[in-house]
């Protein structure tokens, strides 16, 4: 277990890192709608999806996301990406016609439904990607404080969003605290002949609750001291704070806001037509290329 | 000779280029039934060391030997069954209380010695005796270790060890944490545990630990190996604070003595009994 697999924030001086952390929670969110959307037939939606990974990548140059840790990332999905695959072809639902082989007993697999986990697969990795953009070019400071900014409007039905917020930051505090203190306990069990990385199932189900457990309590014994040390540095949850840093909206927050806007509009153009017009863009781009020359 | 250090070297890598030389050419050896403390302070490598006789970490350069096993990076030389070398090395890390985990006491200690193969009734049996080793009577077997005092988790977990009847103990600061009682408690364990012929390698920051209980003592320094004497050789050193040590109780004491203008020489006197009685003679002498 390595805390840089969770895709760590590295301190750099990027744009990207530069930018205000409401705006790239919201561009988060907007990629990742952009991803989803519907796009008609599979050519399209590839075609799509290949774009936008060309633009995750060029952010990710920018903003100098380690490469490796993004690879580190994915390897930790394999399982859920099988899990995926296999669900999604033995499981056809929708009209599908081009048979890839059929089994004795008349069931068959189909193109289509590979097709389909194959996109599934492609829209999860893209949305990991992003996600590691925004983990390891904002601090997790930043990213509460502008969750919280996002929760401001519950405020006005008397909802405690700074109770939250907290709670937010102190959970990402202790993200590597927690970890280092698993490892330590992991190399005490392995001294009494715990082997965690071989073994049957059910000895395997055995040697996670020696981590499991050892954990949990010392995640108890810490909060239950950070709430004393807490309370006798007089916190009042309910006060109001002030803080050392704040956010601004920049020009340069203005500028990406508009360029990102103008991205997303494109697409949620090209998906409109390819969805309710039913044109299949890519043919139709290149019949015009074919006319043109 | 038990265990062999050669020559290793060992470097943490935080990515980013970022890189720390933990331990740098560091060899010695430790005999069968030797008390050997590891002294130095913070990040001298002491911990990287301990971790490499049982196996968790394996050196970057260099080898390290117990017995008929072999740690090392070289994967022709190093031993095929390094699972086998945690049983022969028992390892007792800092707050080992976290490595509790069963519902009961006697459960938790079974735990390694089933591990290593042992049938139930004879794990038990083991770890019966481990309890006992410990001081700790059979009323404790049933309770939960959560519920036990600081003191007696600690000693849990070291039974919790000493069941799978290791030949060699690796402790890591034993007593960190520990009232004086407890502390005390603990360290003649350790000792008795010595006088049984187990080998006892011990990482302190405790001078008076090591001044009392050791018989050998290793001295690094920035990832270096400074020194390996006896304790009372050590502390004899005028500039032992060279090595970033506090300096024994003892030996602050003669110290003063010397300032102070005391006459006879104080290098053979290594306990209280024989400071208090030269003292006395001196007085004596007039």
């Amino acid at each position: 277990m390595d805390s840089r697999v969770f895709g760590k924030f590295s301190n750099k001086n990027t744009i990207i890192h530069k930018l205000d952390s409401r705006l790239k929670i919201f561009a988060l969110i907007l990629l990742m709608v952009i991803i989803f959307l519907n796009y008609g037939d599979f050519a399209n939606s590839f075609a799509v999806l290949g774009v936008v990974s060309i633009i995750i990548v060029v952010i990710m140059l920018i903003g100098r996301v380690s490469f490796l840790s993004f690879l580190k990332n994915l390897k930790a999905l394999w399982f859920m990406m099988v899990f995926l695959m296999l669900i999604n072809c033995l499981i056809p639902y929708g009209v599908y016609t081009h048979v890839m082989f059929t089994f004795p007993n008349g069931f068959a697999i189909y193109w289509e439904a590979l097709f389909n986990a194959l996109r599934v697969g492609f829209r999860i990795i893209l949305m990991v990607a992003l996600t590691m953009i925004l983990t390891s070019t904002t601090s997790p400071l930043d990213i509460t404080y502008a969750f919280e900014w996002y929760l401001t409007p519950l405020k006005l039905v008397k909802f405690p969003t700074q109770v939250i917020s907290m709670t937010i930051s102190l959970a990402l505090r202790f993200i590597p605290t927690l970890l280092e203190e698993a490892q330590r306990i992991m190399r005490a069990q392995k001294s009494r002949g715990v082997d965690y990385n071989r073994g049957i199932i059910s000895k395997k189900i055995k040697s996670i609750t020696t981590l499991v457990i050892p954990l949990l309590v010392s995640c108890f014994s810490r909060s239950d001291e950070l709430a004393l040390a807490m309370d006798a540095r007089g916190y009042d949850p309910y006060a109001n704070r002030t803080r050392y840093r704040t956010l601004n909206f920049g020009l340069k927050d203005t500028l990406f806001l508009a360029l990102l806007l103008v991205i997303s509009a494109g697409f949620i153009y090209l998906s409109v037509l390819a969805s309710n017009f039913n044109i299949n863009f890519l043919t139709y781009l290149f019949k015009q290329i074919g006319e043109t020359f | 000779m038990q265990i062999e250090i050669k020559n290793i070297s060992y470097i943490y890598d935080y990515g980013n280029k970022e890189t720390y030389k933990a331990l740098d050419n560091v060899s010695f050896n430790v005999e069968k039934g030797d008390f050997l403390a590891i002294v130095g302070k913070t990040g001298a490598g002491k911990s990287t060391l301990i971790q490499m006789l049982n196996g968790l970490l394996v050196p970057d350069e260099g080898e390290v030997d117990v017995d008929e096993f072999v740690v090392s990076k070289d994967k022709k030389k190093r031993s095929k069954k390094l699972f086998l070398l945690r049983k022969k090395v028992g390892m007792v890390f800092q707050f080992p209380e976290y490595q509790l985990f069963e519902e009961t006491v006697l459960k938790d200690v079974m735990f390694g010695p089933k591990n290593f193969g042992m049938k139930d009734e004879e794990a038990m049996e083991v770890a019966k005796a481990a309890l006992t080793s410990v001081h700790l009577s059979s009323k404790f077997y049933d309770r939960s270790p959560f519920e036990l005092s600081g003191g007696e988790k600690r000693k849990v977990a070291i039974a919790g060890i000493l069941a799978s009847k290791p030949e060699i103990i690796v402790l890591d600061e034993p007593t960190a944490g520990l009232d004086p009682i407890a502390k005390i408690d603990i360290m003649n364990l350790i000792k008795e545990l010595h006088d049984k012929g187990t080998t006892i390698v011990l990482v302190t920051h405790d001078m008076d630990v090591v001044m009392n209980y050791a018989t050998k003592v290793v001295v690094l320094n920035d990832s270096k190996l400074m020194k390996i004497t006896t304790p009372s050789a050590l502390f004899n050193e005028p500039d032992v604070e060279k090595y970033s040590l506090e300096i024994p109780t003892l030996y602050k004491f003669k110290r003063l003595l010397k300032s102070e203008g005391f006459k006879k020489d104080l290098k053979a006197v290594n306990d209280f009994d024989s400071l208090i009685a030269s003292i006395v003679e001196e007085k004596n002498n007039g």
